[in-house]
């Protein structure tokens, strides 16, 4: 160490004091940017579309809930269940936004468009779940469809209890009296309810027939919102499985395992609806699976499929415009085939029969309509006729020298290869009326 | 150098002192500067933290939106006991307090889930309009909230048709609008009953 002298001392002492207190002063900075820092990364973003989130948000569920009224209640024709819908929603808009306008916050929803579909409906819960008029286990509920919300409540009247796993095996091998919907879409998906031996509850399956996986979950009270993924109310993992692509069957099997209620709601309109589900079931279009009206179950009514609104919020913050469509339990996409309105199939004149038929396409990119007429077994008659756009409605003949039974099948094509089929059994001189 | 004979300690003595006071000096204005420069901001570490209070917004908001989904929300704005004129379990006019109380419903223990475990508490409110104004009902009460609370909302809709629950969340046939002594009063003549908000205000112990 230097000499250090007196002098040098004092002089080690002041410089050691600036020394320190330059070092508290880098330390005070140090803290200060650490501090700044935090603030910046907690700093919260969009916080003015945090609101207007939140209000679309709340209009997709108050408009689907909105949905789900007008189709249980009131009349049994569209244009009435749309506007009880109307003057619903209107009423939802106006205290939503009372409570939006106490936060200083506008909001408006406004009413664009709907689509109609149909709902089919079994109310009764001491019913089975068979269709009318014979006791049939397997039949076509709605076939080629594009269904959302599906719900169930069940009640296991008869068979004996089992288990999951045994479910999976008897599914998989053969057709086992066990109450279950089949979702077709090329590939089938099965919900099976059954009763659990070792629980004495309900349980449901999930069973997936091209893999042969299958999950299950416990429903008590028999409850099943399929598309939802709900079991009781419960989040059940497996139905998230159930989830057809595009146009798919929906069949039950042995129905008459349970009673209980259902209701489903399907993107074809109720006409062409019935007579595809009792072609699909009976190999006939006459004989009704569905009762007349809606004091009998199974039924179907004309049902609000989706609706679209425009969504409007403006705050101090943001302002925020959209337009929604919604489909409360949709699962996958919306809708893009082509649909039958109306057919008709006349016996004008002797094996002579005019098809008069409207078609629409939710996406307006139809192609063509075609009908053949089927003899023996053989195509003897074809007529088409090219189409475009939303709608088209028009009427030909098909003509045939063979002697009947003729199946009449009318097929409505659109750009995209997506197709929807009607048949009808004629024979000779059955005009007018359903025939046998 | 010059030698420094008598007298000459006596001034380098003062000198020493006066530097000494300076250094001094110099460090303590220093440290109080230190001290007082200091940012102290609502980001500080401490149960006010905004962070946390983001924290704890965000979570609720995704409690409530999975409570939306599976139904959750709907079964509690409807756990009405039409007989009694209050929820399940509780006089008229009161509301849940214990957690075996507020595990009741699903919605409770979703909130119970979620909060408990971090030391937060929840109040949970249904509020309504009237005509004359927007009331609140009590649901879940289990505390005044401190000043460093945050609320997070979702709306609901009640229609005239839909059904009450019962204590273990299975729909009876009491309608909503058929009880008569609903804590929510129809707004309007048309289907629908109300538009009830549900407001959840969260705190840290």
């Amino acid at each position: 160490m230097a000499d250090v002298t007196t002098r040098s001392r004092a002089q080690m002492l002041l410089v050691g004091a600036l020394a320190l207190a330059t070092i508290f002063l880098l330390l005070s900075l140090l803290l200060n940017s650490v501090i700044y820092t935090e603030n910046l990364a907690t700093r919260r973003s969009n916080v003015g579309a945090d609101s207007a989130t939140t209000f679309r948000m709340d209009a997709r569920t108050g408009v689907g809930d909105t949905i789900e009224y007008a189709n249980r209640a009131g009349d049994r024709n569209y244009s009435s269940r749309y506007a009880d819908y109307e003057t619903n929603l209107e009423e939802w808009r106006r205290l939503r936004s009372n409570f939006s306008a106490t936060n200083g916050r506008y909001t408006n929803v406004t009413l664009k468009s709907g689509y109609e579909g149909t709902r089919i409906v079994d109310d009764n819960a001491s019913s089975t779940m068979v269709p009318l008029p014979k006791n049939k286990t397997r039949w076509t509920v709605a076939p080629d469809v594009k269904s959302r919300r599906l719900a169930l409540d069940v009640n296991v009247s008869t068979g004996t209890a089992t288990s999951a796993s045994n479910v999976a095996s008897d599914l998989s091998s053969g057709d086992p009296d066990i109450f279950r919907v089949v979702f077709d879409d090329g590939t089938r998906t099965a919900v099976a309810v059954y009763e659990n031996s070792s629980s004495s509850a309900l349980e449901l399956l999930v069973y997936d027939y091209a893999s042969g996986e299958y999950g299950s979950c416990e429903a008590p009270n028999g409850r099943v919102d399929v598309f939802r993924q709900l079991a009781d109310g419960q989040y059940c993992d497996p139905l998230s499985a159930v989830s057809p692509s595009g146009a798919h069957d929906v069949n039950i099997r042995h129905g008459d395992q349970v009673t209980g209620t259902y209701s489903l709601v399907v993107d074809r309109l109720e006409t062409p609806l019935r007579n595809s589900s009792n072609q699909a079931t009976y190999s006939n279009h006459c004989t009704a699976a569905f009762a007349a009206d809606d004091t009998s179950a199974p039924y179907t009514t004309p049902a609000i499929y989706s609706t679209t609104v425009r969504l409007e919020f403006a705050s101090v913050d943001a302002t925020y415009r959209t337009t929604e469509r919604v489909a409360p339990a949709e699962r996958g996409d919306s809708p893009v085939d082509p649909r039958f309105v109306s057919l008709s199939v006349n016996e004008t004149t002797a094996k002579n029969f005019t098809v008069t038929w409207e078609v629409s396409d939710p996406n307006g990119d139809l192609d063509m309509i075609q009908t053949e007429l089927i003899a023996g077994g053989n195509v003897t008659e074809t007529e088409s006729q090219s189409l475009n756009g939303s709608s088209a409605n028009s009427f030909y003949e098909v003509n045939t020298n063979e002697s009947g039974p003729y199946d009449i099948v009318t097929t409505v094509h659109d750009d995209a290869g997506n197709q929807r089929t009607l048949t009808e059994r004629h024979r000779e001189g059955d005009n007018p009326g359903c025939p046998p | 150098m010059r030698r420094c004979s008598s007298g000459c300690g006596n001034v380098r003595a003062q000198a020493h002192t006066l530097e000494a006071v300076a250094a001094g000096v110099v460090l303590l204005a220093s440290v109080v500067f230190a001290l007082q420069v200091t940012a102290v901001t609502p980001l500080s570490a401490s149960t006010a933290n905004q962070h946390i209070e983001n924290q704890q917004l965000a979570t609720a908001q995704g409690v409530l939106a999975a409570a939306d989904e599976n139904g959750a929300l709907e079964r509690a704005a409807r756990y009405w006991n039409a007989s009694t004129g209050s929820f399940h379990g509780l006089a008229p006019e009161a509301s849940y307090t214990r957690t075996s109380q507020v595990k009741n419903t699903t919605l409770g223990r979703m909130l119970v889930r979620a909060f408990d475990p971090r030391g937060v508490i929840f109040n949970v409110y249904f509020t309504y309009q009237t005509t004359s104004g927007v009331e609140r009902q009590r649901f879940i009460y289990r505390g005044e909230a401190s000043d460093h609370a945050v609320t997070a909302v979702r709306t609901i809709t009640l229609y005239d048709d839909e059904v009450l629950y019962d204590a273990d969340e299975q729909p009876t046939t009491n309608t909503v609008n058929g009880t008569g002594n609903f804590y929510a009063p129809p707004t309007s003549t048309e289907g629908l009953y109300n538009v009830i908000r549900v407001e959840v205000v969260l705190w840290r112990m």
